[in-house]
């Protein structure tokens, strides 16, 4: 409570044009609610899940607080920019209607009570949460967390050389056309693409022979409706997304800093890790979650590469509102998804922004 | 039951007429006591549904028939296309040709895998189906909760053609919301040169899943609790209506200890059946005898199995929804598959029975194929699905458990 009368204090001395004065308002509403979460959770007489839940959603609450907050209380000496904020409004209202809004709806129905098909009763119940926390679906979120993780591990794997390549050592006119290659794909529906590697991975394609006759397989092609099939087409589907932001920030990159320091005694492997991965660390960054999340909410490529034999929590999810008709639990899921990945992407960034720092000390 | 020489022509033989017959007044005694209870459970439920609570069909009916604005009377077809949820290649595409030649409306198809999904769009609202055609427990759900417009006769003359058997089902008495489609039954089948052994009944198909020679052949199951649940509870002896915790708990066990044997889970296989790359899977009999009929051509061999005791026998229906844009086109279309020759060109394409009087080019192998006409007494052992909130979300649960299983 200190925290919010301070700054309760504080707000008012900045003498804030009307959007900043609004943004306080939304910051100083945020931090009351998180704080009226966190103080009245021991008055809910809640078991220890909703609890956990509760306040695992209060996270990105606090963050949003304190982003608002210190926006706000920001010495404004100049407006450098001149930049008028209402060309923001398009956007934001957007932002409002698209996603604060639904989210808004979101969190109604999560604590609200499910009543026959697809009807709910507004109240305020948490036994949803504790429902969502149910080891079924916290198994099915940590399989979700491991595929997508080791999707992104091996996207990096095979994005980085490539982008790196493409940035280095291939001929400058031809850039253009192999960034081109990696586009268009991209440009063909998602759907088809994952439908096509049905057939890419099927037994009676040219790659199983080939892969035999190389010898680097022993019997034709099996992996269709497997989570190899899941692994290999998120890795397709989700690579130009990575390799993209990656080589904006490689082509950048002065390949002088990398020749002064192999001059200077480092070996390849030390330049390497001591500067370009250092200086491509942002691009790396972007690029690993700009593949990571959507991989976590996806539900397509386990259905179709995987046969609808394996869930994603994407799966899951879909099916409570599709099917099932429980929008409650499918409500009360989502935000724990949100809130548990809003979680590790924090960490993340923490982590790797501390060792760029570091890098840098 | 007239007996004019018109109605030698129906589809089922004449001697086969009072079995259809009975299949139905079955079926009705089965909705009449589901219906009531779904309808006094929404009633319970109060304030977030419009159904009345009335124990009869016609409660929920009359008050969505108040808050939905009929159809047009003028009868006059709406420009812009016919918005059609199908399940998947379930008509005749010559019928589209042949409807949009007439009537103008080119017709755009949408597929669903299940009826709670198409229920499920049906309620999130902003799908704008014109017609739809959902299986008989859906019908009732979805008029209930006022969600399906009823049906402007006047728009429909060749009405008419619907055998009298389907004019009286208690889901929906007098085709107030639906006219009968087709109807069939839910099974195994199986490719005779991938699985030498001949199960009689669904228990012994999931007894033969257990065993470790079925990790090598390929396996299909159909999506959605509903479905794959009521296969599991048949399985075991229970009904597949069950809401007993101690049975669906004993069903669920059944499919998770199965579950290895699983390759695939997915309504849109017919495609992989008809290439032969499905060995052993669950599905409905007028499907499988499409991919009989492909295979055939293979010198392959995949049989259909009519079981004994228990399995789902169920009637799709077209029906549109409140919301759609294009009724009295939708009126239209329903108008023309009831015509005994679009009727007959419909039974050809899905090869499921159509129960239209008088019906048309029907192929002879067709009409007395086994696969299609099932003798009365194993009927008379199947039984249709029910629809409560509780079940399905017992269900939903349960096939999540298979799906991590």
């Amino acid at each position: 409570m200190a925290v919010a009368e301070a700054t309760r204090a504080a707000a008012p001395a900045a003498a804030p044009p009307r959007g900043r004065a609004v943004g306080a308002l939304a910051g100083l509403l945020l931090l009351a609610a998180a704080v009226g979460i966190y103080t009245q959770i021991g008055n809910l007489g809640l078991g220890l899940a909703p609890s956990v839940a509760l306040l695992l959603i209060a996270v990105p609450v606090f963050l949003a607080a304190g982003a608002a907050i210190r926006r706000a209380t920001r010495s404004d000496k100049v407006d450098h920019t001149g930049y008028p904020f209402q060309l923001a409004y398009p956007s934001l209202a957007f932002y409002c209607a698209f996603f604060i809004v639904p989210l808004g709806f979101l969190v109604l129905f999560a604590v609200a009570t499910p009543v026959g098909f697809g009807g709910v009763e507004y109240g305020f119940d948490l036994s949803n949460f504790e429902a969502g926390l149910d080891s079924l679906y916290v198994e099915t979120f940590l399989r979700t967390l491991r595929t997508a993780a080791f999707g992104t591990l091996l996207i990096v794997l095979v994005g980085y050389p490539l982008a790196y390549w493409i940035a280095r050592y291939a001929p400058a006119n031809r850039r253009g056309l192999f960034l081109a290659l990696i586009i268009v794909p991209f440009w063909t529906s998602f759907l088809i693409r994952t439908y096509s590697f049905l057939i890419v991975l099927s037994p009676e394609f040219f790659l199983s022979d080939w892969l035999q006759s190389l010898r680097l397989t022993s019997a034709p092609l099996d992996v269709l409706y497997t989570t190899t099939a899941i692994q290999v087409g998120l890795v397709y589907n989700y690579l130009p997304l990575f390799v993209l932001p990656l080589y904006a920030t490689l082509e950048r990159m002065d390949w002088r800093l990398v020749d002064a320091a192999t001059d200077l005694g480092a070996s390849q492997w030390a330049a390497f890790r001591q500067i370009t991965l250092r200086l491509t660390a942002p691009g790396l960054i972007t690029g690993t979650l700009l593949v990571f999340i959507p991989m976590m909410g996806e539900y397509v490529i386990p259905l179709v590469l995987g046969g609808g034999r394996v869930d994603f929590i994407g799966n899951v999810i879909q099916r409570l509102f599709l099917e099932a008709q429980d929008y409650a639990l499918g409500s009360a899921l989502a935000l724990l998804v949100m809130g548990s990945l809003s979680f590790f992407v924090a960490l993340y960034l923490y982590l790797s922004t501390r060792t760029e720092q570091e890098y840098g000390g | 039951m007239p007996d004019s020489p018109d109605e030698l022509n129906i589809l089922v033989p004449e001697s086969e007429r009072a079995r259809v017959e009975r299949m139905v007044t079955r079926r009705q005694a089965l909705l009449a006591g589901g219906g009531a209870a779904a309808a006094a459970y929404l009633a319970g439920c109060g304030g977030s549904t419009s159904s009345d609570g009335g124990g009869s069909g016609g409660g929920g009916a009359e008050e969505s028939a108040e808050a939905k604005p009929p159809t047009p009377a003028d009868g006059t077809v709406e420009q812009g296309d016919l918005l059609m949820a199908n399940w998947v290649d379930y008509s005749d595409p010559v019928n589209y040709k042949a409807y949009t030649k007439e009537y103008g409306p080119k017709i755009k198809i949408s597929g669903f895998g299940s009826n709670d999904e198409i229920l499920a769009k049906l309620r999130a609202g902003g799908a704008k189906y014109d017609v739809i055609s959902p299986t008989g427990y859906a019908v009732k759900t979805m008029a209930d909760l006022g969600l399906i417009m009823p049906l402007t006769h006047e728009l429909i003359p060749n009405l008419k053609n619907l055998s009298p058997a389907f004019t009286k089902t208690d889901y929906d008495p007098g085709n107030e919301y639906s006219v009968a489609k087709d109807f069939g039954v839910t099974s195994f089948y199986w490719l005779t040169d991938k699985v030498s052994e001949t199960p009689a009944s669904i228990k012994d198909c999931f007894d033969l899943l257990k065993t470790p020679k079925f990790q090598d052949v390929r396996v299909n199951f159909l999506e959605g609790g509903t479905q794959v649940m009521a296969m599991a509870l048949a399985a075991l002896g229970y009904s597949i209506n069950s809401e007993d915790e101690a049975e669906i708990e004993a069903a669920k066990n059944l499919l998770v200890e199965v579950k290895p044997a699983v390759d695939t889970i997915s309504s849109t296989f017919i495609e992989r059946a008809q290439r032969g790359d499905i060995d052993f899977g669950m599905g409905w009999n007028g499907d499988i005898r499409r991919a009989i009929e492909s295979l055939a051509k293979k010198d392959r061999e995949m049989v259909f199995l009519i079981p004994e005791g228990n399995t789902e026998y169920w009637v799709d229906n077209w029906v549109i929804p409140a919301d759609a844009e294009h009724p009295v086109a939708a009126h239209k279309w329903i108008d023309f598959v009831l015509d005994p020759a679009a009727a007959g060109k419909e039974m050809n394409y899905h090869q499921y029975p159509v129960p239209v009087e008088g019906i048309t080019g029907v192929e002879e192998s067709l009409a007395n194929d086994p696969v299609i006409n099932i003798p009365d007494e194993k009927i008379q052992g199947y039984e249709s699905q029910l629809e409560t909130a509780k079940g399905l979300q017992q269900r939903n649960r349960a096939y999540t458990e298979f799906k991590a299983a």
